[in-house]
């Protein structure tokens, strides 16, 4: 904030306006000579004067400074890879029953098909049933514990289910000591995390969890861990955004752990296997850049006052939001259809609305906040270059800084649009860009394309009135009058 | 008969454009009402009276731009509905004031805050309802403030000028009309000489005409801040007014400071006049023709524009000035009053500007004169239908009641020439008193539009063999935009008198129904 003026110093100083509402007075101001700027102005917050007095509540300089602490922690953080863990074991509260799904807390009977059908896949995986129908009936008796993944520090792309006994990678804040988890990436095709169930889906589980897992925790032992987001940001300058494009990270990524993978001791034929699955798939890295965000995100968490946005993610059902100064209360609204392009043979009719814990790479500034880095990532999504780059420039609009570690160099290497601020958001009636894969609405078919797609206002809304009733009534403006 | 009601989701226009627009279609031929505003609760209530209200337009938010059209037919109403397209689309293509070709698009304070680029002042002119958040985004962002909206709530108003004062910001308004600001004019303002005269004024055509009286009389302004219509209330504390005064003390080219509101708030009126004291440098203050039982120390009292523009000259030069009213003549007032009729013995004002109605009805009022008006000076003389003038008449037609939905007059003038056509040909108007504001911020041609009602006027009292005295007030100077002598040379032509001070006007008119009741007798 500027420090405090004094109102004669504008007697000797050009006058440069802006100008809101009637256009007239810009009109007769550019006729004076003075520098005038007409806004291209329609009422705040959608014109909703409730939300409207909610943010105004908010506006002041206590909680711009929460939010600069909030940005100042998620910079900080320096999340690295550094081991694998079987869920049950690894996992803070997870139990044998305990089932994790992406996003917001939802029941069986309200699960959309690909959740479903990756919840019977792990009910096979675990031998908790013999068959899906025997899954179905055990997942709606009320013995299994449904939870969010990221209510036990773990996220998960599109239905993200973890069962006790998945292997997850462990990733550690090096400055700050959380740590944070996610499954293993399955590659594209008939995979759980789309709902898929067959053999061939267990199989590959089954091996992930026997062959796959140990050899990586194997060579990880060897590291020092591997430092995540340093991929991140080498990825970013080599085209990637690490949500629906990890093409770079994957690569480097191999490049960090092949040398590990060949010192350990690991059977050849399974060390061959290894590489050869992680390099046979683009999407390895998401599994990796997810949790990163998420252990950067986390310390943000439960700063008082803050309003900016910690998690997003959604079911396939809801999407729900998380903001810093409320902890870990959920607001959510209904999961809405990814605008896109379909892979051939797929219609409207095939996709799943907007689902996965993915877009919390969004929220830390990656994804659909960093298209700009990634203009490649038009021909999988849809869109323009130009779009690409307009993408990114909107979002640093509702954002409260930049990123310390991750660039855009097309935007002049600035940092990433980091730290969404719920206030402008409302304010400025602009959502988040999230991009995404999209599900068939099927169980098992898999992905069907990908595209573009926002949070639901209601998040946003619900959100800032919650703020605004815990923090509205304080007038602490001590930070602003010492600047 | 043909009604079309459509809503238009998420197209944001502004409120006199969409007002005007509502306007210029409505006068096309066949067309019989038109709305065209965003879905606001009083728009949606205007257009239920319209009979026009659909399930659809009663779902709209106010982010949604309504269209109403009632037509004689078909025809008329396609055509109605097509000049609206075009007057939209008209404000959509003219983005960019500054002028350079393919500037960038802003949406918000804080995008051109962040631009670092110097800029200082924002003018605010939204709904109301929308305007004090902009105004919080503008001080956050360092911006002074120019609010002309009104509709903004006293807390609102309070949270604003507070935040200003930590700050260090000008916060003007809410209800704001008028600033020079380094000789900018910031709303509705006159191009006046810069000079050494300060002036913080809780009057928007109060502030104009006394600008612009000191300007004839050989003066000049360095700033000219309006502090807004509710400043000097109980409840605000004349917060504006006390850092406004503050700052004119403080500014070494303000060598006399002018005061100029209605008696404030008692306990407010202590610490202003305080304030004034305190400063140490001559200072004039405008009552506007109260009283106000406090010790003013050495602090000038004068009781009119007129007036506190002469006294805050001879501050500033040492001698008494002459008022330069080049236009001004009561040559013709006689032949005028000798073609009145017995009846005629009333005189009908029929103003834009708030300020000077009440000036006018203060002086009417020392006369011992009787008046009525929409916004009286005491409720005794309020009006009982504000459309049915009833004796000695003063309406302000820029008063909420008959803006509500509508332009102010100012703006567009043409809405009071029914009201002026009505009252001219009342059995008991001797004379017609009317104020024309030149300057940014009003109608290009106020007087063109002005002598449109005065000439069908005239030619109805010339079917019924009579005439009425014409009386208009001319806040303009010669470097207003609209041309100051082409302005006057107008009204002049249409047989009316003109005075560049309003209670000169007052005094005239004054005089010509004295006059006409005293020749009641000689001509029966």
């Amino acid at each position: 904030m500027s420090s405090k003026a004094h109102i004669r110093d504008l007697f000797g100083t050009e006058i440069k306006a802006v100008n809101l509402g009637s256009r007239d007075f810009a009109d007769d101001l550019a006729l004076q000579g003075v520098d005038t700027i007409n806004l291209n102005w329609k009422p705040a917050a959608r014109g909703d004067k409730e939300l409207l007095e909610a943010v105004d509540a908010l506006a002041r300089d206590d909680v711009d400074a929460a939010n600069e602490e909030a940005l100042r922690r998620i910079n900080a953080a320096q999340p690295a890879l550094i081991g694998v863990g079987r869920a049950l074991d690894t996992l803070p509260g997870m139990g044998p029953d305990t089932i994790l799904h992406a996003g917001p807390p939802i029941t069986w009977d309200r699960m959309c098909g690909p959740l479903r059908g990756a919840i019977i896949g792990g009910l096979l995986f675990e031998g908790r049933a013999d068959t899906p129908e025997e899954a179905e009936t055990l997942a709606a008796s009320g013995t299994i514990e449904f939870a969010p993944c990221h209510e036990h520090d773990a996220v998960g792309p599109m239905a993200g289910v973890i069962t006790p006994s998945m292997p997850v990678f462990i990733l550690e804040n090096r400055n700050g000591g959380n740590r944070s988890y996610a499954t293993m990436n399955e590659g594209l095709g008939k995979v759980l995390r789309f709902g898929a169930y067959g053999e061939e889906v267990l199989e590959r589980l089954r091996w992930m969890r026997d062959v796959l897992a140990p050899a990586v925790a194997k060579a990880l032992a060897l590291s020092d861990g591997i430092d995540i987001k340093a991929l991140i940001a080498q990825a970013l300058h080599m085209g990637d955004e690490v949500h629906n494009r990890n093409r770079a990270a994957t690569s480097l990524f191999i490049r960090e752990i092949l040398p590990y993978l060949l010192k350990a001791d690991i059977p050849d034929a399974e060390r061959v296997a290894v590489v050869e699955f992680i390099n046979s798939n683009d999407h390895f890295f998401l599994n990796l850049s997810m949790p990163c965000s998420k252990a950067m995100l986390d310390v943000a968490s439960g700063v008082e006052k803050s309003t900016v946005v910690t998690c997003m993610s959604r079911n396939g059902t809801d999407f729900g939001i998380r903001v810093a100064g409320l902890g870990n209360r959920w607001f959510t609204g209904p999961a809405e259809e990814v605008k896109g392009l379909l892979f051939p043979g797929f219609t409207d009719a095939d996709k799943n609305p907007d689902m996965g814990d993915s877009s919390i790479t969004e929220t830390a500034g990656l994804g659909g906040f960093a298209m700009a880095a990634s203009i490649a990532i038009v021909q999988f999504v849809g869109g323009t270059p130009a779009d690409a780059i307009r993408y990114s420039e909107k979002m640093y609009t509702i954002t409260t800084g930049e990123s310390q570690t991750f660039s855009i160099p097309v935007l002049g290497f600035r940092g990433n649009p980091t730290g969404i601020d719920v206030r402008k958001v409302v304010a400025k009636d602009t959502l988040p860009q999230i991009n995404t894969g999209i599900a068939s609405r099927e169980a098992g078919v898999g992905q069907v394309g990908a595209g573009l797609v926002n949070p639901p206002w209601k998040c946003f809304h619900d959100a800032m009135l919650a703020l605004a009733d815990v923090y509205g009534n304080q007038h602490d403006r001590r930070q602003g009058n010492q600047h | 008969m043909q009604s079309i009601s459509l809503v238009k989701p998420n197209q944001y226009s502004d409120s006199v454009t969409l007002m005007r627009l509502s306007n210029d279609v409505a006068a096309l031929e066949g067309v019989t009402d038109v709305l065209v505003g965003m879905a606001t609760d009083l728009n949606r209530e205007l257009l239920a009276g319209m009979g026009a209200a659909t399930a659809e337009t009663d779902a709209a938010t106010p982010n949604d731009l309504l269209i109403a059209v009632q037509a004689s037919d078909e025809d008329a109403a396609g055509r109605a509905l097509e000049a609206i397209e075009q007057g939209l689309s008209k404000k959509k293509s003219g983005v960019g004031v500054a002028g350079e070709a393919g500037a960038a698009v802003f949406e918000t304070v804080d995008q051109v805050a962040e631009l670092d680029e110097g800029f200082n002042m924002a003018v605010v002119s939204v709904p109301g309802s929308y305007a004090a958040h902009e105004c919080r985004s503008a001080l956050r962002d360092g911006m002074h403030v120019f609010l002309f909206s009104d509709n903004v709530s006293v807390e609102e108003e309070l949270g604003l000028k507070t935040l200003a004062h930590e700050k260090g910001l000008l916060m003007m308004g809410p209800d704001c009309g008028t600033a020079l600001i380094n000789g900018i004019a910031l709303g509705f303002a006159n191009v006046v000489r810069r000079g050494d005269i300060g002036i913080a004024a809780a009057s928007g055509t109060g502030l104009q005409q006394l600008t612009q009286l000191i300007d004839a009389m050989g003066g000049g302004i360095t700033q000219a801040i309006g502090v807004g219509g509710r400043d000097l209330s109980a409840a605000i504390g004349g917060r504006t007014m006390l850092a406004a005064l503050e700052a004119l003390g403080n500014d070494e080219a303000t060598r006399v400071i002018v005061v100029l509101s209605k008696p404030p708030a008692p306990e407010v009126a202590t610490q202003v006049l305080e304030a004034a004291k305190g400063i140490g440098k001559p200072t004039v203050l405008c009552l506007l023709g109260r009283e106000l039982d406090a010790d003013l120390g050495s602090l000038e009292l004068a009781g009119n524009l007129e007036e506190t523009a002469a006294a805050a000259v001879r501050l500033s030069t040492g001698s008494t000035p002459d008022l330069v009213d080049p236009f001004y003549s009561e040559g013709t007032l006689s032949v005028t009053l000798a073609g009145l009729k017995p009846a005629q013995r009333f005189v009908r004002g029929i103003f834009c500007g708030g300020t000077v109605c009440d000036e006018a009805m203060v002086y009417f009022r020392s006369l011992d004169l009787p008046i009525r008006s929409n916004i009286p000076l005491s409720e005794s003389e309020r009006l009982e239908d504000v459309h049915q003038s009833v004796g000695n008449t003063f309406i302000d037609m820029g008063d909420d009641y008959f803006t509500r939905g509508k332009p102010h007059p100012m703006i567009d003038p043409s809405l009071r020439n029914k009201r002026i056509v009505e009252d001219a040909l009342l059995n008991d108007t001797a004379v017609m008193l009317v104020d024309v504001e030149l300057g940014y911020g009003s109608h290009p041609d106020p007087a063109g539009v002005l002598v449109e009602a005065v000439d069908e006027a005239n030619a109805r009292l010339a079917d019924e063999g009579r005439t009425v005295v014409w009386i208009a007030s001319v806040i303009g100077t010669e470097g207003d935009p609209q041309g100051f002598a082409q302005q006057c040379n107008r009204l002049l032509d249409a047989g009316m008198l003109v005075s560049i001070s309003n209670i000169r006007a007052a005094r005239l008119a004054a005089r010509a129904v004295v006059e006409a009741t005293a020749e009641e007798g000689r001509q029966q």
